[in-house]
């Protein structure tokens, strides 16, 4: 069932719903697929994204009507999010190498589409290559686009700690490209 | 160049995420489904099970696992003979001393109520802080400020850096030692056979040139004083040190009302002080005027499992100052500038803006943020577009031929930032704008000045601020104006670009002092 469909299917509910529930709606509704790019990025494994946005959501729903509003409100779902992710990692075997993501290789992108591939998948190494704490530092500055201050409070970290996780991902990024030339 | 490879970084996860496989959605009903009450049919799936109504905060929890928690702190502290030379270190009685996290919001979360209390969180069992260090290693190094004593059986490491990345972040004469360079350094401590996805208890030092530790902590718990550990939070010589104190705090909590058990274990501990201090040094003397790179964390991070929690706390407690601490200095120019920072301009805008001609500049309008300024012929506008889910940016970019940007943003709150006049890298205040105010983020009217620092790491910059007279030490400004928009603005250089030459620096201040109101 695709989310529109429940989503239309739940509205039609909204008489017995209690507003709470029509926004926990409405809020998976319009955050679950970044969340789910998210999750991928950090653990780089679909079920494990899939199960740690859905461990993230239902925890919050549990706590829907106490959560905080406001910028607050953001640090705290995506330190849900995050903290879900890096759970998700922890719990995994120990042994269990970096997997190359599924399929990641194929479909060329872009104007040059060798040069974007070789690009693409010199992100995904390096980002492989990182630690989970700042693998995540990384996907939220890069590709969730959020300040350090916000990165920090989703890590449960410093700011000057996102900062440097995010800061020594590039320079490893330009060793490992500058390396090559 | 770094935007490059930032560039490189973005473009290559979106990539990714563009490649990923399908996840499906998720379906809020799942969701929703084990939650049923009495009376909230919501047409989902009726659960089988009566379900627990939503958690509702006891105001006394807080307190309990508080007290329990000081004293078990008391108890590991007079269990650890390794810990009590030359005397045992009391843990402070959390009954006396209230806990430290932020005031909590008036939710629902407080109000108090008949269900029993949770149990105990982890942590705070006496029955389990039995550790003994007998036999712990001393992590001791001139890299750092401290030392501390760790399990033989812990994996201690640095921070993983490749000769690569030495030579690119062009660290120190001696490359990296310690897991040090100029930016900063940490150490990482695990328990046996956990790589990352372990335990980590992390002692990081602040960088030679760093921005200290900032930004907020989430609510945290008092576990215990070390009151012969004296800690500095600033380099305002009117600061006076203060103990040092190992925190607790819900790896998932964020200053949320609630039950800690609601918020979910596991914990993490730090070394901090009760105030919460985002940075702490210590010494006999206050080190961070002359020496930025004496602060330091220590922390675990991410959740420490239960079992590991008594280890830990023995771990953080174990600290003492490092009295040969004497990091190895970053590489320098010959006129003594580290050598990895941009190059300096050859004096300050102000004296110049006079003489810019600006004959055949025209004139870019920002309607959101009701404001309008001045572009050189040469500097390209370009705003970026909203997101794909109609998140508006907010952003416009003025760049010059350099590569240097000046951004315009109307994505950002209205203010006050403060920090300490002590502190290194002070900006300068070149003047004010003609005829023009603003009322700032507490209703008063002020002149909009024009302020510019050097460059260092970060290209030479320029921007707009309201200032509230300096209070003691404390220089506060606001750079996100409400110019009587719809939203506030921030016009300045953006830090992520390249640096200016002199002519646009000079030509950077002219835009910015070219600024007037739409209406």
């Amino acid at each position: 069932m695709s989310l529109g469909v429940e989503a239309d299917r739940l509205k039609g509910a909204t008489a017995v719903m209690t507003a709470d529930d029509t926004s926990f709606v409405e809020f998976v509704r319009s955050r679950a697929d970044r969340f789910l790019d998210l999750a991928w990025l950090v653990t780089r494994d679909a079920e494990d994204a899939r199960d740690a946005v859905q461990d993230a959501l239902a925890g919050l729903y549990a706590r829907w009507a106490l959560l905080p509003t406001g910028d607050e409100f953001e640090a705290y779902v995506y330190r849900t999010v995050v903290n879900s992710c890096l759970g998700v990692i922890r719990r995994r075997p120990r042994s269990l190498p970096v997997a190359q993501p599924e399929g990641l290789p194929m479909a060329p992108v872009g104007a040059d589409p060798a040069q974007a591939v070789a690009a693409s998948d010199e992100v995904w190494r390096l980002c492989g290559a990182l630690s989970p704490d700042q693998r995540t530092a990384v996907v939220l500055r890069f590709y969730q686009d959020l300040s350090f201050a916000e990165i920090a409070a989703a890590l449960g970290c410093r700011e000057s700690t996102a900062r440097s996780h995010v800061h020594r991902a590039v320079l490893a990024l330009r060793a490992q490209v500058e390396g090559q030339r | 160049m770094m935007d490059e490879y930032e560039r490189m970084l973005r473009d290559g996860l979106r990539q990714a995420v563009d490649r990923r496989p399908p996840l499906g959605t998720i379906d809020p009903a799942e969701l929703m489904a084990p939650r049923s009450t009495d009376d909230e049919p919501i047409g989902l799936a009726t659960p089988e099970t009566p379900k627990a109504p939503l958690a509702r905060r006891h105001p006394g929890v807080r307190w309990a696992i508080g007290v329990a928690a000081a004293a078990a702190a008391a108890a590991l502290l007079l269990l650890v003979p390794g810990l009590l030379t030359p005397k045992p270190i009391p843990a402070t009685p959390v009954a006396t001393s209230p806990p430290a996290p932020e005031p909590v919001e008036p939710t629902p979360t407080i109000e108090p109520t008949t269900e029993p209390e949770p149990e105990p969180e982890p942590g705070v069992d006496l029955a389990d802080l039995t550790v003994s260090t007998a036999g712990w290693k001393t992590f001791s190094s001139p890299e750092y400020p401290i030392t501390f004593m760790y399990p033989p059986d812990w994996e201690l490491s640095y921070s993983k850096r490749t000769a690569a990345l030495a030579k690119a972040e062009q660290l120190t004469p001696a490359g990296i030692v310690d897991g040090c360079g100029v930016d900063g350094c940490d150490v990482h401590l695990r328990p046996p056979g956990q790589g990352d996805e372990g335990t980590h208890v992390v002692l990081m030092r602040t960088g030679f040139y760093g921005d200290g530790f900032s930004g907020p902590i989430p609510g945290a718990w008092l576990l215990a004083t070390l009151p012969n550990l004296q800690v500095w939070t600033s380099a305002d010589p009117t600061v006076e040190p203060v103990a040092a104190t190992v925190m607790m705090r819900s790896a998932a909590g964020f200053r949320v009302g609630g039950p800690p058990k609601d918020l979910g274990a596991p914990y993490d501990y730090m070394l901090s002080t009760a105030e919460l201090a985002p940075a702490i040094a210590v010494g006999e003397a206050n080190p961070l005027a002359e020496h930025p790179e004496a602060s330091f964390s220590f922390e675990a991070n991410g959740g420490v499992p239960e079992d590991q929690v008594n280890t830990v706390v023995t771990i953080l407690t174990s600290v003492r100052e490092n009295p040969d601490f004497n990091p190895t200095q970053p590489a320098r120019d010959k006129s003594g500038r580290p050598k990895f920072w941009m190059r300096s301009m050859d004096a300050a805008p102000t004296s110049d803006i006079d003489s810019v001609d600006s004959s055949g500049w025209e004139t870019l309008e920002v309607p959101d943020g009701n404001i309008s300024l001045r572009v050189p012929p040469k500097w390209k506008v370009s705003t970026l577009a909203d997101d794909d889910d109609g998140t508006r940016s907010g952003i416009t970019h003025i760049v010059a031929p350099s590569g240097y940007v000046i951004a315009v943003l109307t994505n950002g709150e209205a203010e006050f930032g403060c920090q300490s006049v002590t502190e290194w890298r002070i900006p300068e205040r070149l003047g004010y704008l003609p005829g023009l105010t603003a009322a700032d983020a507490d209703g008063v009217e002020r002149t909009v000045d024009l302020w510019w620092q050097d460059a260092t790491w970060t290209p030479a910059q320029v921007w707009l601020s309201v200032t509230r007279p300096t209070e003691g030490s404390l220089l506060c400004s606001q750079s996100v104006i409400d110019y009587g928009g719809l939203y506030p603005v921030y016009v300045g250089s953006a830090d992520n670009s390249k640096n200016p030459t002199q002519a646009e620096l000079v030509q950077a201040a002219a835009i910015l002092t070219s600024l007037e109101r739409l209406s």
